[in-house]
């Protein structure tokens, strides 16, 4: 990142490669649209090339920084209504969807990580997994999710937070047994 | 409030807040009392690993070839630019000698493509401005945001004589212990320090005298502040 920082697009390039299916992946699930997913991925690889300086690696890998950089602009692009609409036309035409190819082993170590984050999320209670899908993928705030499921406001809180201590105390668990 | 409340409000609102699900008034609520409380901040930081695995369940979808082209296009043609902003900034200027630029290495290529963005913004405003108010008085310049985090944040400098104040609205508190610092850069000599502040919504002075075709600069500083910018900036406003 130290090269992107100064300038260096051959540098911008190799994080390009390493990273540009989860974030298209990311931007397609909460777009739920190519085109939305393609806009949202384009500004936001455009917005990391041009502030790499601002990365701090103390705080995180740069996919979990470039993921972040993601998940804020699509969540603002469907916060700004203009997505609704094409997701919902788009989640009825699944069709054009194409699954990544696993083309090198960290491919396959990336499918074998989404499995895994697919089976924490599947052991959440169903009202815990719609809270937090309804958030981080809808981009909800807890006022319209606790609307939406008619549910008081703090239960809806509660939800969420038991949700990730849930998927946090399995982590824990998944890393122990790996040691 | 009572603090203990308080403290019990925002142990209640994380799983919320690392959703990203609170308005912005409980969001920076939540953010004033982590700032100040260890055992929030801890826990935090222990559910926040559950959140950053979140976009890895999403079903993993090739990108279409003509993204990276798109992209690579725009990046090519700035590193070309950054380039050759870099190559002419270490060329030696006719007498009297230039005083060496203090930006430090890594932040001077991509500051000059800032400042050329910001530039085209300011101009534009700028000529707007003279259009109505002839030139005279107060003038308003709206600033350039350079850091795309913060694309929420409206900046703008008010200019009077000599005297400038920037106003803002919606700028996030920097980390602990860092302020926001002010710097007038004028001709091609180094930015000067102009006052640090820390503020949310509001407007602070630039302490220093501002003339037309100043440049000036807010960065994020450690401490109280620095005596050359340390950080990219986050914002410019060209007078």
């Amino acid at each position: 990142m130290q090269l992107v920082a100064g300038g260096d697009a051959r540098a911008f390039e190799v994080v390009y490669e390493r990273h540009s299916t989860a974030v298209f992946s990311l931007a397609y699930r909460i777009c739920g649209h190519r085109a939305a997913a393609e806009e949202v991925a384009q500004d936001a690889f455009l917005a990391v090339w041009r502030s790499g300086a601002r990365y701090d690696r103390t705080r995180g890998s740069v996919r979990t920084w470039l993921l972040g950089v993601v998940h804020n602009r699509a969540i603002d692009a469907l916060r700004r209504d203009v997505l609704h609409e094409r997701r919902r036309v788009a989640s009825e035409q699944a069709a054009d969807r194409v699954e990544a190819p696993e083309r090198t082993e960290a491919e396959a170590a990336r499918r074998e990580e989404a499995r895994s984050v697919q089976a924490l999320i599947g052991q959440l209670p169903d009202d815990q997994r719609r809270v937090v899908e309804l958030a981080y993928f809808g981009g909800f705030t807890h006022e319209q999710i606790a609307q939406m499921l008619d549910a008081p406001l703090g239960t809806v809180k509660g939800r969420m937070r038991l949700a990730l201590e849930q998927m946090r105390a399995s982590m824990d668990t998944m890393e122990e047994v790996a040691l | 409030m009572s603090a203990e409340l308080e403290h019990r409000e925002c142990a209640d609102s994380l799983g919320a807040y690392l959703l990203g699900a609170l308005p912005e008034a409980e969001r920076a609520r939540v953010q004033r009392h982590l700032a100040g409380c260890r055992e929030c901040r801890a826990e935090l930081d222990w559910l926040r690993p559950a959140v950053d695995a979140l976009p890895a369940s999403a079903a993993q979808v090739e990108p279409p070839p003509e993204l990276k082209a798109r992209v690579m296009e725009v990046v090519e043609r700035e590193a070309e630019l950054l380039g050759a902003a870099g190559e002419s900034a270490d060329r030696p200027a006719p007498p009297p000698p230039p005083r060496r630029s203090r930006w430090p290495l890594t932040l001077a290529p991509r500051s000059a493509l800032a400042l050329a963005a910001a530039c085209v913004v300011v101009v534009a405003v700028f000529a707007a401005l003279l259009a109505t108010l002839g030139g005279s008085a107060t003038r308003t310049l709206r600033a350039h945001i350079t850091n795309p985090a913060l694309s929420r944040v409206q900046a703008s400098l008010r200019v009077r004589g000599s005297h400038a104040e920037l106003q803002v609205t919606g700028l996030p508190a920097p980390a602990s212990n860092h302020v926001e610092e002010l710097w007038v850069m004028r001709g091609g000599g180094p930015p000067s320090p102009a006052g640090t502040f820390v503020l949310g919504s509001g407007s602070v002075r630039v302490a220093r005298p501002v003339h037309r075709g100043d440049l000036v600069l807010v960065t994020v500083e450690p401490g109280r502040g620095s005596t050359a910018p340390t950080t990219q900036p986050i914002m410019t406003v060209r007078i």
